[in-house]
């Protein structure tokens, strides 16, 4: 008796709050979604259209040069010659140089930032390495220009000959600075900021207690590092090589500024390249004729299928190495 | 203490283990060792550990026996966990942690300025609250993984070391077959195992527990209680507990904290029965942590 006396105002209670809200509506729901759809459709029809603009203005080149495009080394827009190897060429090999040189610096300043520096130290040194992408890449070609090139002759290019040397990539006369090594350097500088802070983020998300238990067998600081904290971050660093990679083969101005701008293959790296981006930028504005004109875009599609296709073997690998070693991320 | 008056009352003259070896702290009281007794296997005298400004464990001295198992019960952030790891010096991967008092190893001190703290872990194992193989690890490198970091090459010697940590962690019969595979591939319960023979293979003298199987099914749970039985016969266990029940189920003696002092150590029967201290009384009934 006495519950339904305490049940009856508990129960108008109730419906009084369920009469003063809103019928459930779905309409906001279903904007939510299509909005959502339509911007992620949106980004992926960008990719295609750019693809297929670059594909179709292309065609008269494709036509007319046919598969050689690829394989020929002659670029001679007055004699109306057009071959794409050596841009090719000199994209791969400064992008890979390039990487080869910020990697140990990028993963060696991560290790730095998030294992062994001190914590007042960690954000002023991540903030500095940010500001580093931040600079734009006209100045950064600048201050090579300026700074960095006149110091390569007198420095660098000896000590490499002398001790690297018997390499046919350090051989031959070393009279210019601007060569593949210094598009190389600059390239480095600009992927270490991206390299650094995803490799920083993959270092952090590492567990403590994978930390913790190299640490209780006894490991040393260099130690836990290695087994603990890279072994467990080794895929999600060469995913960021690969960020980095795809930046490299974009790069453009400063590396403009500096390689020499030379569609020729060398073997020794102290001579002058070209790159593909380079001489898009460099001549775009002066190919008078429609074949040079043709010729630019399709170099600008080469460039695209180059970046896709190194995405595309970076999947693959990463998706291989996950089989090899049957780790679960 | 040598110097305290003996102040138990006459119940725990019956206990099963020399006094000596789970002394109290001094305003508790501690009756004088005997001469005959054996020496503990951790000897810890007034610790206190700092974080920052948070006094977390206030001047403790506690021994530890050899061969035993001692657990360490209290109510989340007592202290326990934190004492726990200053028996290994793992506390001071936390920037801003402070320890002082004196904690002998069969005599050693771990503390002393010239001692290195990865060989005071190499001395004293340690087994996580939550399974922690080495992902990019083998289930035999993962039981290696402690004897190669201390240069041990000879495979055949690894081998036979990877069979015996196994074997003590009664682990051998299940992955005998599968060495090869990752250890992440098992299942929680025998991670956690892998980790207790991860932390064997290298013959610690102290294996230390936290909160073991606090993330384990209770049948793993058993497999693991079943497992420090074993393991007692060859080295001496402290194991930090949440669970009452776990502690009188594996203890041999068990030490209550409190808010950073350690309030009552006794045998765990005892300690359960007839305990000596308010708090702990209350703790145990279940009337509050």
């Amino acid at each position: 008796m006495t519950t339904a006396v305490l049940d009856a105002p508990a129960a108008s209670a109730a419906q009084s709050v369920a009469a003063r809200m809103k019928p459930v509506s779905r309409s906001a729901d279903t904007l939510f979604r299509w909005l959502c759809l339509g911007m992620a459709v949106g980004v992926l029809a960008l990719v295609v259209l750019v693809g297929w603009q670059l594909w179709s203005g292309a065609q008269s080149a494709i036509h007319k040069f046919g598969v050689g495009f690829l394989t020929r080394s002659a670029w001679d827009p007055v004699q109306g010659e057009f071959g794409a190897l050596p841009f090719i060429y000199g994209t791969l090999v400064s992008s890979l140089l390039g990487l080869a040189i910020a990697t140990p610096l990028a993963v060696g300043t991560a290790i730095f930032l998030t294992e062994l520096a001190p914590n007042w130290l960690r954000q002023p040194i991540a903030f500095l390495t940010e500001m580093l992408a931040a600079i734009p890449s006209v100045i950064l070609g600048l201050w090579a220009i300026f700074i960095m090139l006149p110091l390569l002759p007198r420095y660098l290019f000896p000590f490499l000959k002398k001790t690297l040397g018997f390499l046919p990539l350090f051989q031959g006369p070393t009279y210019s600075a601007y060569s593949m090594i210094a598009a190389a350097i600059i390239i480095a500088i600009m992927i270490l900021p991206i390299i650094t802070s995803v490799s920083r983020e993959i270092l952090r998300s590492v567990p403590d207690l994978q930390r913790e238990a190299a640490y209780g067998l006894g490991a040393t600081r260099w130690e836990v590092t290695r087994i603990a904290v890279l072994s467990y971050a080794k895929k999600g660093i060469f995913g960021a090589m690969i960020l980095g990679l795809g930046r490299a083969l974009g790069e453009t101005m400063a590396v403009t500024m500096v390689i020499g701008n030379t569609p020729k293959i060398a073997a020794s790296l102290f001579q002058p390249g070209y790159t593909l981006a380079s001489v898009i930028a460099n001549e775009f504005a002066e190919a008078t004729t429609d074949d040079y004109r043709n010729a630019l875009i399709a170099v600008g599609l080469v460039l695209f299928g180059v970046t896709v296709v190194i995405n595309l073997l970076a999947r693959l690998l990463l998706k291989f190495g996950n089989t090899q070693t049957g780790a679960v991320h | 203490m040598n110097d305290q008056p003996a102040a138990l009352p006459e119940t725990s003259v019956k206990a099963t283990l020399p006094a000596s070896a789970y002394m109290n702290s001094p305003d508790r009281g501690a009756p004088p060792p005997a001469a005959s007794q054996p020496k503990p296997a951790i000897d810890a005298r007034n610790v206190n550990i700092f974080y920052g400004q948070k006094h977390a464990v206030i001047d403790v001295t506690l021994g530890i026996p050899t061969k035993s198992v001692t657990a360490i019960i209290g109510p989340s952030g007592c202290g326990k966990s934190t004492f726990l790891r200053c028996l290994n010096r793992l506390h001071e991967l936390i920037p801003g942690s402070r320890m002082n008092g004196t904690i002998l190893l069969n005599g050693d001190d771990l503390y002393a300025p010239t001692v290195d703290p990865t060989v005071v872990r190499r001395r004293v194992g340690m087994v996580f609250q939550k399974s922690n193989p080495f992902p990019t690890m083998s289930i035999a490198d993962n039981v290696t993984v402690g004897l190669r970091l201390n240069g041990v090459r000879d495979r055949a010697f690894l081998r036979e070391r990877t069979e015996d940590a196994l074997r003590k962690a009664a682990l051998w019969d299940e992955v005998k077959n599968d060495l090869g595979k990752p250890g992440i591939s098992l299942s929680g319960g025998q991670q956690q195992r892998l980790c207790i023979a991860r932390a064997v293979a290298v013959q610690p003298e102290v294996l230390l527990m936290d909160e073991p199987t606090s993330a384990l099914d209770p049948i793993a749970t058993v497999k693991v209680e079943e497992l420090m039985n074993e393991l007692k016969r060859n080295f001496t266990i402290v194991i930090v507990t949440h669970s009452m029940q776990q502690a009188t189920r594996v203890a041999d003696q068990t030490a209550f904290f409190y808010l950073g002092r350690l309030v009552e150590y006794a045998p765990t029967r005892e300690l359960f029965n007839n305990p000596k201290q308010k708090q702990t009384e209350a703790y145990i009934t279940g009337r509050f942590g």
